[in-house]
């Protein structure tokens, strides 16, 4: 304890507050009234600058107590407690060199890891311009307790799902949704050059690959995408995990992942249903269609 | 037993003289020959691959002309137009706990009626449990058999219950055991014309030969029936029918996978489907043959029956008669009706004596064939045609059990309990 922090001790300032208030009474007592007025002033002084100072060292204090907090809600959590040390021990480097060139890289890289952190925490996950989500994807599937998968396909290419990594998640949806262990419906969003405006099914591949997952049991609306022109943002690609999680799909032109986001935040869940929802208001069943082919 | 008025169908048909003699030439021609490759040709292209001496020898084999020809006999009287809509299974359970699956497949929330055969319920409830969907189910029998619910408010109340419980897929008997019959085409096309159904299942177990299935209204995705009760071919066998086009594809797919996978396991509809589609399934076991010849004998023989009085004036004269015999007749009057009556005596008798199996018995001293429930409730299921003095030995067979328990103790409480309820 510093000599400051000692005279803040209530043992400490409170006799001796006492004994200066009656010291400053007494002499008072037989000053004339300017110099009472004086002395006054600069007690009052003497007081805002105490309290000030007395306000930063409290500040202070919760930081700390807060990165102990932190600590303390960590310590139920090994596995992200060891994540912890590791990037605080990294952190303890980086801050002991002290090149500035270096400090400003590493600056912003760690502006970019925080951002990074901040995403995670919220919730979502991103798999940048890869396939890797589709291993995340069946084990989400494959979870114990999760019973019904809803799926929007934004199909803006032939190849949608053509490709080998889609084709194993077609083989994998089907599989699941065969042996029971989840209840897969889909609605297919498609581009209307995929499925022109006088034609009863969509292009092929497209259409078979609609009509195997529907033989499997699997229920299947669509919507052309010029339905939902005043809807904009119903046009996505998503599935929804039971009310777990939601992942969103980016693809290019040939139907390649650009980008896929696996968020876990309820709240996101929720909108998605939201939207689920609204599209199957625009939506049509395959079997529908089916009806109106016989 | 020859005098015995048999009014008993619902449960069990009484055999058709052709399913007779199929069954006893078939167990003439297994007890003298066993099973050999000529038998697998029988099954297979019927009694074409016999020898003279055979055909003459078992002439009720003689209609068996394979499974091809039963599916179109079949077709025929369920007024189905494709043969290759009908499945054989060795009981209807099988079929059921397909369509169960079949139905869970497609559908979250499930709506069914308290009309449910609690074997079929209990089959739908496993497979809720297994996938993690719904049933909601809905009670209407004792306002149906009250009189309180009019053909119309109970397609309004369905429609509305399953629109409100946000249901996708249907389960209804077209006749219950209680011999209620639902106008389900109807129900159904309210339903579609509100909601999405996606996967709509009958229970056609007491609907087949008894009242008309109604198939080509397109109603159904799935139908379950049997030979047992009113085709009269008193060997079970389950019955599985294909109802609208744009699900046949999906059903076939599915079975065919299941029953490559082992997913069903029953051995007469592994067989059947050997027979007819020349696949080879894993999984065989020994199927039960007989069935699908008496179906086909007792299938031809319905073919043929002469014509049949109508069924609203067999009705309206037995309700008189039970009316007579100082009985009342608890099954609706004219809505919903069937060739299965509800009666009891005037006043209940609740004493030991008058308990479902002692009533039973007392009416086959009778000489009358039917079913009983506890609160001295009677089930008849109308013949086709009545033998000449039926009616009278009826009345009096009736009147004499109401003479007969006036000692007892009576109670007019109306509620009726069918113990599973």
């Amino acid at each position: 304890m510093g000599p400051f922090e000692r005279l803040l001790h209530p043992r400490v300032y409170l006799p001796f507050g006492v004994t200066l208030a009656a010291l400053v009474f007494a002499i008072c007592w037989w000053l004339p009234l300017a110099a009472q007025i004086s002395i006054v002033i600069g007690l009052l002084s003497m007081l805002i600058v105490v309290t000030g100072l007395t306000l930063q060292k409290v500040r202070s204090r919760d930081a700390e107590n807060e990165a102990m907090a932190t600590l303390i809600a960590l310590a139920s959590d090994p596995e992200i407690l060891g994540r912890h040390k590791l990037i605080a021990d990294s952190l303890k480097s980086i801050s002991q060199r002290k090149d500035s060139i270096y400090r400003e890289l590493v600056l912003k890289q760690l502006s970019v890891l925080a951002d990074h952190s901040r995403r995670l925490a919220n919730g979502s996950i991103d798999y940048p311009s890869t396939e890797a989500w589709r291993v995340v994807y069946e084990e989400l599937l494959r979870s114990p307790g999760l019973y019904l998968y809803r799926s929007v396909s934004h199909i803006e290419s032939a190849h949608y799902w053509q490709d080998g990594p889609g084709q194993q998640s077609t083989t994998l949806n089907i599989e699941l949704h065969d042996a029971g262990i989840v209840n897969i419906e889909r609605t297919a969003i498609i581009a209307d050059h995929l499925w022109p405006q006088d034609e009863l099914f969509p292009v092929e591949p497209v259409h078979a690959w609609l009509k195997q997952q529907y033989m499997h049991g699997i229920w299947i609306k669509l919507a052309r995408e010029s339905q939902l022109a005043g809807e904009r943002e119903l046009v996505s690609d998503f599935g929804i995990y039971g009310s777990r999680a939601v992942g969103m799909q980016l693809a290019d032109a040939a139907g390649r992942t650009i980008r896929f986001e696996l968020c876990f935040d309820f709240e996101r869940v929720k909108q998605a249903e939201g939207i689920w929802e609204r599209l199957q208001v625009f939506a049509t069943s395959y079997r529908d269609l089916l009806d109106r082919s016989t | 037993m020859r005098d015995v008025l048999y009014f008993d169908t619902a449960r069990l048909g009484r055999m058709s003289p052709r399913a007779c003699r199929a069954s006893i030439d078939f167990a003439r021609l297994a007890c003298e020959h066993g099973s050999t490759l000529y038998s697998d040709d029988f099954f297979r292209f019927g009694s074409a691959s016999l020898s003279d001496a055979s055909r003459e020898r078992y002439p009720g084999l003689r209609d068996w002309q394979g499974p091809q020809q039963l599916s179109r006999q079949l077709s025929q009287l369920m007024g189905v137009p494709s043969v290759d809509q009908i499945l054989f299974a060795s009981r209807s359970a099988s079929l059921m706990k397909c369509a169960a699956k079949l139905l869970f497949r497609r559908c979250r929330n499930v709506l069914i009626t308290d009309l449910t055969w609690p074997a079929y319920e209990r089959i739908l409830r496993r497979e809720e449990r297994r996938t993690g969907n719904r049933i909601h189910k809905v009670a209407v029998r004792q306002q149906l058999l009250q009189g309180r619910l009019a053909p119309s408010e109970l397609i309004d109340r369905l429609a509305e219950q399953f629109a409100s419980l946000h249901c996708d897929g249907l389960f209804l008997p077209l006749v219950d055991n209680l011999g209620l019959h639902l106008s389900d085409p109807e129900i159904v096309s309210r339903i579609r014309s509100q909601s999405e159904l996606r996967f709509c299942v009958i229970d056609g177990a007491q609907a087949f030969r008894h009242v008309p299935l109604e198939l080509d209204r397109d109603y159904c995705d799935f139908m379950v029936a049997g030979c047992h009760k009113w085709l009269c071919a008193h060997n079970p066998m389950g019955l599985g029918i294909l109802g609208r086009s744009s699900s046949r594809d999906y059903i076939t797919s599915t079975i065919a996978r299941w029953l490559k996978n082992g997913t069903i396991d029953d051995p007469l509809m592994v067989y059947s489907q050997e027979l007819i589609t020349g696949d080879h399934f894993p999984f065989g076991e020994t199927a039960p043959i007989l069935p699908l010849l008496t179906a086909n004998a007792a299938a031809i023989d319905a073919s043929d029956s002469a014509t049949e009085i109508s069924p609203e004036q067999s009705r309206r004269d037995v309700i008189e008669c039970v009316r007579q015999a100082g009985w009342t007749v608890v099954s609706p009057e004219s809505d919903y009706a069937s060739r299965i009556l509800l009666i009891r005596p005037s006043k209940i008798d609740r004493s030991p004596a008058m308990a479902s199996h002692h009533l039973r018995r007392r009416l086959l001293e009778h000489q009358i064939a039917a079913t009983t429930y506890d609160g001295s409730l009677v089930r008849l299921a109308l013949p086709r045609s009545f033998q000449s003095g039926a009616l009278d030995q009826l009345r009096n067979a009736l009147r004499r059990i109401n003479q007969q328990s006036g000692t007892a103790q009576f109670s007019q409480k109306s509620e009726i309990n069918f113990g599973w309820n």
